[in-house]
């Protein structure tokens, strides 16, 4: 684009201002070049850059008035639109702090941490359920010994008695191990009624303990 | 340049030069003197003169100069008033922004 081009194009832009607004300043411009030499023209021309951008500025200058613009060495700048838009960017900011790095926080904690906590949570019930079984197993054996032995010392006893008549000594025998195994028998199963009565409310207390305990931990965790 | 030149300082720069010709001075000539102390398009400046003009903080004359008219910015009295405020406004601006920047000293 030569300087008469330039020049017809800025004209034309312009057309839509006043004859005495457009020939001021067409007449500015015409002087500008003048005065930036033959030699440069090119060069002026490119650095003035394009008429169509030249047009706006001298419109947006005229409505200076009641704008909300002002000029700064960069041009004409509207300042409601650019903080309309900083505002939004602000909000936006806030949105995403708010909803997508709470979320992904939740999520990343809840993905490392379930995987621990379930494998936890297992392995406490199980050792419970092991613990349980094993004191149930414990107290059974217990019990079964003790009326084990409880029949037994009927059976030396009822054997002892008759032995009495023929073999006396046997039978004298037979009788003090019938009381000493009676008295066995007596002692485990007074031990399985306190295991049932003692023992296993407590062992109960114990485990439910632990359990609220490992729920509770697991909330506080969660919130 | 990382400070932007606000619509004030812009006018009162161009007041500046152009008052530092008694006699006036043209557009291309006020652009290059501008540009020689901030960053300006050079599409920039006759919306600014246009308005300092209507203001009238500056007033135009053409006077012919190697067989043309050229046109001639020159300071009114009311555009040297203007001048001397943004002037004073500006020495108390920058002492403070020099005082809290070297110090938290506020030159008075």
């Amino acid at each position: 684009m030569n300087r008469l081009e330039f020049m017809q194009k800025l004209e034309s832009l312009l057309s839509d201002i006043s004859d005495g607004e457009r020939e001021e300043a067409l007449q500015y411009y015409n002087d500008y070049l003048n005065d930036a030499g033959v030699e440069n023209e090119q060069e002026v021309l490119e650095s003035l850059g394009t008429p169509e951008k030249i047009a706006k500025t001298i419109k947006e200058g005229l409505g200076d008035n009641g704008t909300t613009g002002e000029f700064t060495e960069t041009g004409y700048k509207d300042y409601t639109a650019q903080h309309e838009e900083k505002n939004e960017v602000i909000k936006k900011k806030e949105k995403s702090s708010l909803s997508g790095g709470m979320i992904a926080i939740i999520a990343i904690l809840c993905i490392l941490a379930s995987p621990l906590l379930v494998s936890i949570a297992g392995g406490l019930l199980s050792a419970g359920v092991g613990i349980f079984v094993g004191v149930l197993g414990f107290f059974f054996g217990i019990a079964l010994a003790g009326i084990l032995l409880f029949v037994t010392a009927i059976v030396l006893l009822v054997i002892g008695i008759g032995c009495l008549f023929y073999a006396p000594l046997a039978g004298v025998c037979l009788i003090g191990a019938s009381l000493f195994v009676g008295g066995l028998s007596l002692f485990f199963i007074w031990l399985s009624v306190w295991i049932c009565l003692r023992a296993i409310p407590w062992l109960m207390r114990v485990v439910s303990d632990l359990f609220s305990k490992l729920f509770r931990k697991k909330g506080g965790e969660k919130a | 340049m990382v400070f932007n030149t606000g619509a004030a300082l812009l006018d009162a720069i161009v007041l500046a030069v152009v008052s530092g010709d008694p006699e006036g001075t043209y557009g291309y000539k006020i652009t290059q003197e501008v540009r020689q102390v901030i960053e300006l398009s050079e599409s920039t400046l006759y919306p600014v003169l246009r308005r300092l003009q209507k203001d009238e903080c500056l007033e135009v004359y053409d006077m012919e100069c190697a067989g043309r008219n050229r046109r001639y910015y020159k300071v009114t009295e009311r555009g040297r008033a203007q001048l001397s405020l943004y002037k004073s406004e500006w020495k108390k601006y920058s002492q403070k922004i020099n005082g809290m920047f070297e110090g938290g000293i506020v030159h008075e």
